[in-house]
């Protein structure tokens, strides 16, 4: 048994003063008996009546004694179980399956981790790990109870998925640093699979329905028109009728239903076409009506391309592949110029100029957005080289999206200009075959290392696909795979781009608001709309929670309503069972009084 | 004495009653002059008592004729005589009988007692016998002088309606031997009283047993005596002037109480069944008529 406040205990002195008070000669009733005969002989025979009978009231003595003990007790907050003399640290999982029972897995993992909070103190002192995607350090090891409980107060919940095992290999190694008894607790909605945890439950098995992808991607045919894929998943024991909503910018647009069997998915894919996507921010959200255990994956966000035309200068003398590979992009309104019209502020009018095998001598690199295509200012000097087979390395670069090969390729040397952030995606003997530069304030440029005699890759069905990409990338509208991000993940914004704290439901910002901007990296814990400002213009990203992991209820389970930390009886904590106590002792006193005054 | 001679509690109904019932006696006792008990002697009466040899100067008439027809020898025929008896009432006086809990409105233990005596007197009284009251506290007090014949009831009532004044205490040792000292002639003896003697109530019975009284033993007191109620915190008074006693009376010492006092009951009763004395009890609470009628009679003190 342990005591949070022992120092109470100073109080039991009070109990020699009622002793002494009940002890105290009283003014009595005096009664005009026939006889003492009786009482003498009673005294003569049960000698411990006269003791007694100068305690008074011995019944209300030691009920008042009682009392006393009980408040001290009360006070001293008495705890079962052993004292933790080492360190504790407590990883607390705020992912978004705790949300569940509109949050009270949460709610309840919240308060057992405070029980463990209130009785840190500098002998044990409790640190405070959060699982919300990645680790995040609550509070290091404090003897502070009133500090962590304060800090637990405060921890929000995220939507973020992802696993526990990165937390608990910090928690293991903060606690390695430490000396002394050491303990690490997790508290989550799940048994977990390791041996050196104590684990608190405060999951229950429910069951849920989510929306396990919502993805787009503009149309191949018609970039213009976007395709919407979209995956449902049931985590119920029984089939369920599932009914999907589909809106655009907050306008419904489509209505499906589905009877989907116990831990099956659901696939649905729609063309939303191009004559959709010119009114509005292209704000998709998918939504499942029903409620169920979960409320957070019922809906997932996605943001279709939509927007003005790009507008491209192409500066060529003659490049009939170049021209009709952006004739084939119906979102790029091209103008073709002679290289020797070519004047600087053109550079502010359009999103992408192409110089073909030349560009202009003193050509600025600040300010402008340029695809050398050819010939480049990144040229270092040197023999061209062939390359008979490319290599991608980084297939994910929007610059090669849905482009599988160039072929072989006669290419010249380029390097990167110091000061520049750059990207190689191509490579080839050494040397990067396109190459990306990037500077804060909003130049971007790309360069390839052969132009359009060197190479038979305009030839390919991926050389539009090239031009477009690269043309997207310079004007920040370059498709980023899915076009959605997971709660959970970090956003690194570009150079000179700034992203706010807290989604929105649709895309759209309110006149007269300022949301708060950061520029460093953050972890997007919530899902919905985040708005990004750029040095050109404002983009949004859509964030997703949308994890079979955490949607799926039915393994979640519970320590049986009893957690580790916090010994109750009928939901009362030890302390608090006293004082009632206390109370009640408190009445039988008060009757026994109203009983002696009254007969 | 107020209550003793209020023609409504000795109603024609109840002395109707009475004329049916008669004292008892245990003993055969010598007396003076003729009346309806039984005496040692014989005499006139028609109870047999005997035979015996005719001598000259005996009474012709009690010759039994019957006899000197079937065996020719002349045998006088005894009878019993009928006597008058002595009967003693002696009434406790003490602080102890005056005593009544506060706030009851029922007869004090003397009152009640006075009530008892003058019954009693009027039994002997109706009885033809000898009637004596005596008032007594820690010593005799009042002696009546002897009644008889029924027009003394009168004079009973007047005598146990001045009481003497009581110094207060009761010493039965006192009162009841200095009594037995004086009375040459037995009879019967019976002693109003709450038995409260701080010294014990053993030799001052005993003085009269051992004197071959006829003793009987009328233990009065009253309910709040046997049962007290009164709880809390108490100083206690001896209204007899033996002190004051502190206690707090709960359930625990109210029930050691009540056993002390039925112990001390039961002591008495056992003392008088050993001396071949009758014992009463008898609550002031208690229906007068259930006493003298039931209660009496069941312990044969009337019959």
């Amino acid at each position: 048994m342990n005591f949070v406040f022992p120092a109470a205990f100073f109080l039991t002195a009070l109990g020699a003063g009622i002793v002494a008070l009940y002890l105290q000669r009283q003014r009595r009733r005096t009664i005009e008996v026939s006889t003492l005969l009786f009482w003498q002989r009673v005294m003569e025979r049960e000698p411990h009546r006269q003791f007694l009978g100068r305690l008074r009231h011995p019944l209300s003595l030691l009920v008042q004694l009682l009392i006393l003990l009980a408040v001290i007790l009360a006070l001293a907050r008495p705890e079962p179980g052993r004292r933790a003399t080492g360190h504790t640290m407590v990883v607390i999982d705020a992912r978004a399956r705790m949300q569940a029972g509109d949050g009270r897995v949460f709610r309840d993992a919240v308060k057992a981790a405070q029980d463990i909070a209130a009785r840190a103190s500098s002998e044990s002192p409790v640190g405070i790990l959060a699982v919300r995607g990645g680790p995040d350090l609550i509070s290091g090891f404090s003897g502070d109870s009133r500090d962590l409980r304060e800090k637990l107060s405060a921890l929000p919940v995220t939507d973020a998925a992802g696993g526990m095992e990165e937390t608990l290999a910090l928690g293991r190694r903060l606690l390695e640093s430490q000396p002394g008894e050491r303990r690490l607790v997790v508290i989550t909605d799940r048994p977990l699979e390791t041996d050196d945890a104590e684990e608190i439950l405060t999951g229950r098995a429910e069951d849920n329905a989510a929306i396990l992808a919502l993805s787009q991607r503009p149309v191949p045919s018609s970039p213009q028109s976007a395709e919407v894929f979209v995956k449902i998943g049931n985590f119920a024991v029984e089939a369920s009728d599932l009914e999907l909503e589909l809106s655009l910018d907050g306008r419904v647009f489509d209505l499906q239903k589905f009877r989907v069997g116990p831990g099956e998915e659901k696939n649905y894919s729609l063309v939303v076409p191009a004559e959709m996507l010119r009114a509005g921010p292209g704000g998709l959200q998918a939504k499942l009506t029903q409620r169920d255990g979960l409320e957070v994956d019922n809906s997932a966000h996605a943001l279709l391309t939509t927007g003005s035309p790009l507008r491209v200068l192409l500066l060529t003398k003659d490049n009939p592949f170049l021209e009709g590979a952006l004739r084939a992009d119906p979102s790029v309104q091209m103008e073709i110029l002679e290289p020797s019209g070519w004047r600087p502020e053109f550079a502010e009018s359009f999103d992408a100029v192409i110089f073909d095998r030349e560009f202009p001598a003193g050509l600025s690199l600040d300010g402008g957005r340029f695809f050398f295509f050819g010939r480049s200012p990144f040229e270092s000097p040197g023999e061209s080289v062939v390359v008979s087979d490319p290599e991608i390395t980084d297939a994910k670069n929007p610059l090669l999206w849905n482009v599988k090969s160039i072929g072989p390729v006669k290419a010249r040397l380029l390097r990167a200009p110091e000061g520049w952030r750059f990207e190689a995606p191509l490579f080839g003997e050494g040397s990067p075959l396109v190459l990306m530069v990037e500077k804060p304030g909003g130049s971007r440029h790309v360069a390839t290392a052969f132009g359009v005699d060197d190479t038979a890759f305009p030839l390919r069905a991926g050389f539009p696909l090239f031009v477009s990409n690269v043309v997207r990338w310079l004007a920040g509208r370059e498709h980023t795979g899915t076009g959605v991000l997971e709660a959970g993940q970090i956003f690194h914004p570009a150079p000179g781009e700034k992203i706010a704290l807290k989604p929105r439901e649709t895309p759209t910002v309110l006149a007269g608001e300022a949301p708060l901007l950061a520029e460093a990296p953050v972890r997007l814990e919530r899902k919905g709309f985040y708005e990004t400002r750029g040095p050109r213009e404002t983009r949004w990203v859509a964030v997703n929670a949308s994890s079979g992991e955490e949607s799926d209820l039915r393994k979640s389970t519970n320590s049986a309503g009893s957690f580790l930390s916090t010994p109750s009886a009928g939901g009362l904590l030890l302390w608090q069972g006293i004082a009632l106590l206390a109370l009640g002792l408190l009445l039988v006193e008060w009757w026994l009084h109203h009983r002696r005054i009254t007969e | 004495m107020p209550p003793a001679d209020e023609p409504e509690l000795f109603d024609s109904a109840f002395l109707a009653r009475l004329e049916r019932v008669r004292l008892q006696v245990r003993r055969v006792f010598a007396g003076n002059l003729r009346a309806d008990r039984r005496s040692r002697r014989t005499g006139s009466s028609l109870e047999f008592a005997d035979y015996r040899n005719y001598v000259p100067g005996d009474d012709p008439r009690r010759i039994d004729w019957n006899i000197y027809g079937r065996i020719e020898r002349l045998m006088m025929k005894l009878t019993e005589e009928e006597e008058d008896l002595r009967v003693s009432i002696l009434v406790d006086t003490s602080a102890s009988m005056h005593w009544r809990p506060p706030g009851a409105d029922r007869l004090s233990k003397f009152d009640y007692a006075r009530r008892l005596a003058a019954v009693l007197g009027y039994l002997a009284l109706h009885g033809m016998d000898h009637v004596e009251l005596w008032f007594f506290d820690s010593t005799l007090r009042g002696e009546s002088g002897i009644f008889r014949g029924r027009p003394a009831f009168h004079q009973i009532l007047r005598f146990l309606r001045e009481v003497p004044t009581s110094s207060g205490s009761t010493s039965l040792e006192e009162s009841l031997g200095r009594f037995g000292k004086r009375q040459r002639r037995r009879g019967l003896a019976i002693v109003l009283s709450d038995g409260l003697d701080p010294t014990g109530y053993e030799r001052g019975l005993t003085a009269l047993a051992g004197r071959h009284f006829d003793l009987h033993l009328i233990q009065v007191m009253d309910p709040a005596e046997c049962k007290p109620t009164e709880r809390g915190d108490l100083l206690l008074r001896d209204c007899e002037g033996g002190g004051e006693m502190a206690v707090t009376a709960g359930p625990g010492l109210l029930r050691a109480y009540k056993e002390e006092v039925e112990r001390f009951r039961e002591g008495v009763k056992t003392w008088c069944s050993r001396h071949r004395a009758g014992y009463s009890f008898v609550l002031t609470d208690t229906d007068f008529d259930d006493v003298v009628l039931r209660m009496f009679r069941r312990e044969g003190l009337v019959q």
